[in-house]
Parts: structure tokens; C-alpha cells; sequence
């Protein structure tokens, strides 16, 4: 089963107390209404029922009407009827309706010229009876059943029940309002946490005064603080790196061109081990420089604060001299930093080149609202399990015995992807239709 | 006779192979280790061209160009162990024309000194035979000579550096047509693969300020839509 959120608890139970609550209101009404329904009905009852007496003595008293004569004379009420007992014939309004019908204590009291209300139920209907003992030993009995008091109080009933819903309704809505008041702050954080797995280490979580809120906050900022030391920390030990590591490279690299131009002067062994020299050197600058452009280059791009660059153009740069590889097709502007998109296409050509038996061809197209560029190479292309390896730094996804001669560094493609993502772009590897392999690059269109 | 070339590093080992690699390469080195000693073998020597670190130790190479902007428009090229951050920039706004990263390619670095001094870019066919070209009208307009080598403005010179001028020449070569970053990169500063963005914006900065009555309102050299820039005559 799946578990319910906090969102979804807390709509839950606010809907079930208010059910609750508003099922128990009902039933306290229902009784409470019942009661005093019934209390007033019977008071009414018997108060009409001694008016009715009185007027039914007093017809038979002054005058002189016989009993069903004076108790014809009487207006009942809707669902009355009444019995009028004489000392020599008894009367009543309906066919068959006897004393023997009646609660027998009423009779007896009633008899005992005790005037007496009783409730009873006969056959279901509640039945409100009253005894009022006239003059001259005449006794008058009125019974009113209280059928329509059934029908009010299911009445009541059935607006509990729709208040119940409508409260319940009433309550998720309340249980959504709060949690969404308490989800509130939390979410703000998610958010900045969003902000910050994104790059932006300026994210923090807004600050409140709320002593529940503040730990969560506080803690969150605390943590995204010392991310940002540390990246700061970091890009500042790659910058000192980089300058500690560049000044001997330079003395290196200059000294070695002065070898290198030199060297039909040099013996034999010395002019092999120059050779050497010279292209480790280059090598190793070449490495130096990949590292740190994968240290340094780690923050998305916006792409609002870029130029517009055709990167059919920069292609067409890149492949010097080779121009007849190049395709483009359909508009071929990006919003991006164009020295790392040249970085990303040199480096595919260079893969080609080195890897892949020389690149066949650079095509440029537009795709939807994308630019998509793809290399395709000579080369046996890449294994199935090694397409996603490929891009990893070092990686040993590509068939290399002698990456050494061949020149690469074993980060080109690492760096490809790397300054692809940060522009917001993708990068894949494709079995070309030539046969060989193809890198394919998609970086957003710059809508023009 | 041989380029006479300034470098000025703080860096005895760097210095010492670059004057040697220089020297290969056909140049005559200069050596100076700070700005004091820079400048004082500029005023001695008058150089062709200077190479400067613009981290000095404890003096920034900024303050060296800076101060020889103030009396020469000599070719300056920065050399920069941080390819990255902004020194670059600032020293390219301190008006350096060039910049080259460290570890140094010998032969790139040749190339590039070659490239800042040619003051006139390559001769083309299409030239002109009126070589003057009018910018702005009024008392104060702005005429311009490729082949004189002058820009003026009324009747005053506006001295440019040599990028500027060639930037300048170049833009005047297609007045009101638009050129990209990478052609004016490959025309104006002879890369021929892909260079730095900010070589042109920032030269095109100073350009403005020397040619615009509002640096920050251009008029005459626009900005086209983030893809480059174009000249236009305001007459």
C-alpha cells in the first residue's frame, strides 16, 4: 500500500475530525430535538386536550347534549381522536376506539379524577394520551399520534448528514490550508536545495523568526555555507595549481623547443631522447590544461548572459582546411560560450582523429529547437557496454593499446560532456551509417 | 635586423628559456624582472614589442602597461599563468593587445608577436583608391586614414594602438556590415582556429572610448545582436 504524504495525513485527519465532530453534533441535536419535540407536542396535546374536555363538559352540562353530540362538537386536531366516557353510554370519534385501547394507568388514574399525560407506542407511531376527568363522572380521553414528529425528526437527520459531508469537505480543506502553511517553510528549502544541486551557491533558505522553523533554516544555510567554502576552496587550490604547475611547464616547454630546434645537432641518443622530451612535455601540458578545465568549468551557463554563436561556424573553424566534411542545415545559432564550444569540437574531432581512423564527417542541423552537432569517424565504433563509460574521465571505453602515441589525454570526452551540460545541452554516442562511430552533441537553439 | 622584444618576467627560469626560445625564433630578448626595471629598459632600449606578465610578485604588470600606454602604442602581448579569470581582461583594458597563456608555446608565441606588428592588415584588392573615410561630420567629426595611419578628430590626432587600428581598419573595410567575433579574431588578430571572445570586445571597448561621444550609448560602432560588430558612418 502506499504510504500517505504528510499532506495527505493531515487533509485526512482534519476531514475525520470534522466527520466526526459533525456526526456527533447531529446525534446530540437528533436527541436533544427529539426530546423537546416530543415534551412540546405532549404539552400542547394535553393542554388542547383539557380545552377539550372543558368544552365537552360544558356542552354536556349546560346544554344538556348527549355524549356523542357534545363530542362531535369537539375540533381535534390532525391525528387526534378522543373518547368520551360516561356514567350510561361512552362516545368516541373513532369506529372501535375503547378505553381498553388506551394505557391502562392512564384509564385508572383518570378514573381516580386524576387528570394524566402518557406517551406510549402502538404499532410504531408515538402516541400521546391524555386523561381529563370531567363533572358528573364523565371522563374524557384524547389520543393524538405524533406521526409527522417521526417525519421532522428524520428531517433533522438528514441535514446532520449533510453537514457531516459539508463539514468533512470543509475540514480536508482547512487540513489542506495548514498543511500547506506548515509544508510552506519546507518547501522553501527544497527549493533552495534545488537552487543550490543546480550550481547556485548564492541559494539559501529564506530566514524566519518561527522558533519551530529556524533549526531546519539555519541548519540548511549552514550546510549550503560550507558547500560554497569548499567549492570557493576548491576553484581557488585549482587556480594555484594551475599557475604553480604553468610557470616550470613554460620554462620546460620553451627549453625543449630550443632542443628541438637544435637537434641535428645533437648525437643520436640525445636527439631520440629530445624526441621524448618534446612530445611528453606537450603531452603533459595538454593534460594540465584538461584538468583544470574540468576542475574549473563546473557551473551551469545562463544562457541570457551568453553571446549568439553559429556553431556551424566555429565547426567550420575547428576543421581547418577540411571543409568538405562539413553539413549544416537550418538555423545554427546558440546562446554559449564559444571558446568551450570550440573546446567541445575540437576535442570530437580530435577523438575521431586519434581514436576513430580520422573523422568522415562534421554535419551542423537544426533540430526542432535544438542544434544538434555530430561527428562520425572511420573507426570500429564503440562497444554497446562502453557508450555511457565513454564520456567518463580516463575513460578505457575506447579500443586504445597506445594511447600514449596516439596523443590523447583520456579526458576530451569528459570535458565534452562536461561543457555540454553546463550550456544546458546533451551528449550521446550513435553507431554511424558509414559504419563507424558518431558523437552526437545538442545544445538549445538560440530563438532568433 | 631582429625584432627587439622586452620580456618581462618575474621568473628567472621562464625568462631564461624564453630568451633562449625567442632567440631561436629570430628575436633579440630584453630582459626586466619588475615594472621599474621594465620601464627603464623601455625608455633605454625603445622595443618593438613587450611581453608581459601580469603577475609580477609583488607589482602587477597591469601598472607597467598602463604606464607605457601613457607615452607609446608599442605592441604589448600579456602572458598569463590564468587563462581564466579576470586579469586577463583587466590587462587587455589596461591596453595590452594580445595575451598568450602559460605553459608558452614557442612558435605560437612567435606567431603572435609577428601578428601585433603589422601595423596594416594584409593589403586587399579591393581597397579603395579614396583612402580617407569621413565617421562623423561637424567641427569635431572623425576622418580616418588607413594608409595614412591616422584617425583624427577635427584636427587632432587620436592616437590608437596598432590592434585598435587594425581593428578599426578592418571594420572601415565593410562600414555598416556586420563582422563576427571570429572573423575580426582571424582578420584582425591572425588566429586562425578560434580565439578569445574578449580579445574583440574588450579591444572594442577602448575603441569606443576613443571613438564615441557616449562610450556606453555607441553610435558609430554598434554591437549586433550579441553575434559582432559593425561600423557605420554618422554624417
Amino acid at each position: 500500500m502506499r504510504t500517505l504524504g504528510l499532506r495527505g495525513r493531515v487533509i485526512l485527519g482534519f476531514a475525520a475530525g470534522a466527520l466526526l465532530l459533525s456526526v456527533m453534533v447531529t446525534l446530540v441535536t437528533d436527541v436533544v430535538s427529539a426530546r423537546y419535540l416530543v415534551d412540546q407536542r405532549e404539552r400542547a396535546a394535553s393542554r388542547q386536550a383539557v380545552v377539550n374536555g372543558l368544552f365537552v363538559e360544558s356542552r354536556l352540562t349546560r346544554d344538556g347534549a348527549d355524549p356523542s353530540g357534545a363530542l362531535g362538537a369537539v375540533r381535534l386536531g390532525t391525528g387526534a381522536e378522543a373518547i368520551l366516557v360516561a356514567p350510561e353510554a361512552s362516545a368516541s370519534t373513532a369506529i372501535g376506539l375503547t378505553t381498553d385501547d388506551l394505557p391502562a394507568d392512564l384509564v385508572s388514574a383518570t378514573e381516580a379524577r386524576q387528570p394524566s399525560v402518557q406517551i406510549s407506542r402502538s404499532g410504531g407511531t408515538p402516541v400521546v394520551a391524555v386523561g381529563v376527568p370531567l363533572q358528573g363522572g364523565y371522563a374524557y380521553y384524547e389520543v393524538t399520534e405524533l406521526a409527522n414528529l417521526d417525519t421532522t425528526l428524520q428531517t433533522i437527520i438528514w441535514a446532520g448528514v449533510a453537514a457531516a459531508l459539508l463539514t468533512s469537505l470543509l475540514g480536508a480543506a482547512l487540513g489542506w490550508w495548514a498543511a500547506s502553511r506548515v509544508l510552506r517553510p519546507l518547501n522553501d528549502v527544497a527549493q533552495a536545495a534545488t537552487k543550490l544541486a543546480a550550481g547556485d551557491l548564492e541559494a539559501r533558505a529564506p530566514t524566519t523568526t518561527d522558533p519551530d522553523l529556524t533549526a531546519i533554516s539555519s541548519s540548511f544555510n549552514a550546510m549550503a555555507d560550507t558547500l560554497a567554502t569548499r567549492i570557493q576552496r576548491d576553484a581557488q587550490f585549482a587556480a594555484d595549481v594551475s599557475h604553480e604547475l604553468r610557470s616550470p611547464l613554460t620554462t620546460m616547454t620553451a627549453s625543449a623547443s630550443v632542443l628541438e630546434s637544435r637537434r641535428a645537432e645533437l648525437p643520436s641518443v640525445a636527439r631520440e631522447a629530445v624526441d621524448l622530451l618534446v612530445v611528453d612535455i606537450a603531452r603533459f601540458a595538454e593534460l594540465l590544461e584538461d584538468l583544470l578545465d574540468l576542475a574549473r568549468d563546473h557551473e551551469p551557463l545562463d544562457p541570457a548572459t551568453q553571446p549568439v554563436v553559429d556553431l556551424a561556424d566555429l565547426a567550420s573553424l575547428e576543421l581547418d582546411g577540411r571543409q568538405d566534411l562539413l553539413v549544416r542545415s537550418g538555423e545554427t545559432l546558440v546562446r554559449a560560450d564559444g571558446r568551450r564550444l570550440s573546446r567541445v569540437i575540437a576535442n570530437l574531432v580530435q577523438n575521431a582523429d586519434a581514436h576513430g581512423g580520422g573523422v568522415t564527417r562534421v554535419a551542423i542541423e537544426q533540430f526542432g529547437d535544438a542544434v544538434r552537432l555530430s561527428v562520425s569517424d572511420a573507426g570500429p565504433g564503440v562497444p554497446l557496454e562502453n557508450r555511457e563509460a565513454v564520456f567518463d574521465r580516463f575513460s578505457r571505453g575506447m579500443s586504445t593499446p597506445s594511447r600514449a602515441s596516439s596523443g590523447g589525454t583520456g579526458l576530451g570526452l569528459a570535458l565534452v560532456r562536461d561543457h555540454v551540460l553546463a550550456h544546458g545541452g546533451a551528449c550521446w554516442y550513435e553507431d554511424a551509417d558509414s559504419g563507424g562511430a558518431c558523437f552526437v552533441v545538442e545544445i538549445p537553439g538560440a530563438p532568433s | 635586423m631582429a625584432v627587439k622584444t622586452l620580456l618581462v618576467e618575474d621568473d628567472d627560469r621562464i625568462r631564461a628559456a624564453l630568451r633562449l626560445a625567442l632567440g631561436e625564433e629570430g628575436f633579440e630578448v630584453i630582459e626586466a624582472s619588475d615594472v621599474a626595471e621594465g620601464l627603464a629598459a623601455f625608455e633605454r632600449e625603445q622595443p618593438d614589442v613587450l611581453l608581459v606578465d601580469v603577475m609580477l610578485g609583488n607589482s602587477d604588470g597591469r601598472d607597467l602597461i598602463r604606464e607605457v600606454r601613457t607615452r607609446s602604442q608599442v605592441p604589448i602581448i600579456i602572458t598569463s599563468a590564468r587563462g581564466d579569470t579576470t586579469d586577463v581582461v583587466a590587462g587587455l583594458e589596461a591596453g595590452a593587445d594580445d595575451y598568450v597563456v602559460k605553459p608558452i608555446v614557442v612558435k605560437e608565441l612567435a606567431a603572435r608577436i609577428r601578428a601585433v606588428r603589422r601595423r596594416d592588415a594584409p593589403v586587399r584588392a579591393e581597397e579603395s583608391p579614396t583612402d580617407v573615410v569621413v565617421l562623423s561630420s561637424g567641427p569635431s567629426g572623425l576622418t580616418f586614414s588607413k594608409n595614412g595611419g591616422w584617425l583624427r578628430r577635427g584636427a587632432d590626432e587620436v592616437t590608437l594602438t596598432a590592434m585598435e587600428f587594425r581593428l578599426l581598419v578592418e571594420l572601415s573595410r565593410h562600414l555598416g556590415q556586420m563582422l563576427s567575433r571570429p572573423q575580426l579574431l582571424e582578420r584582425v588578430w591572425g588566429y586562425q582556429t578560434s580565439g578569445d571572445d574578449r580579445l574583440v570586445d574588450v579591444t572594442v571597448r577602448r575603441l569606443r572610448v576613443k571613438l564615441e561621444n557616449d562610450p556606453s550609448q555607441p553610435e558609430l560602432l554598434v554591437t549586433v545582436r550579441g553575434l559582432g560588430y559593425r561600423l557605420q558612418a554618422r554624417t
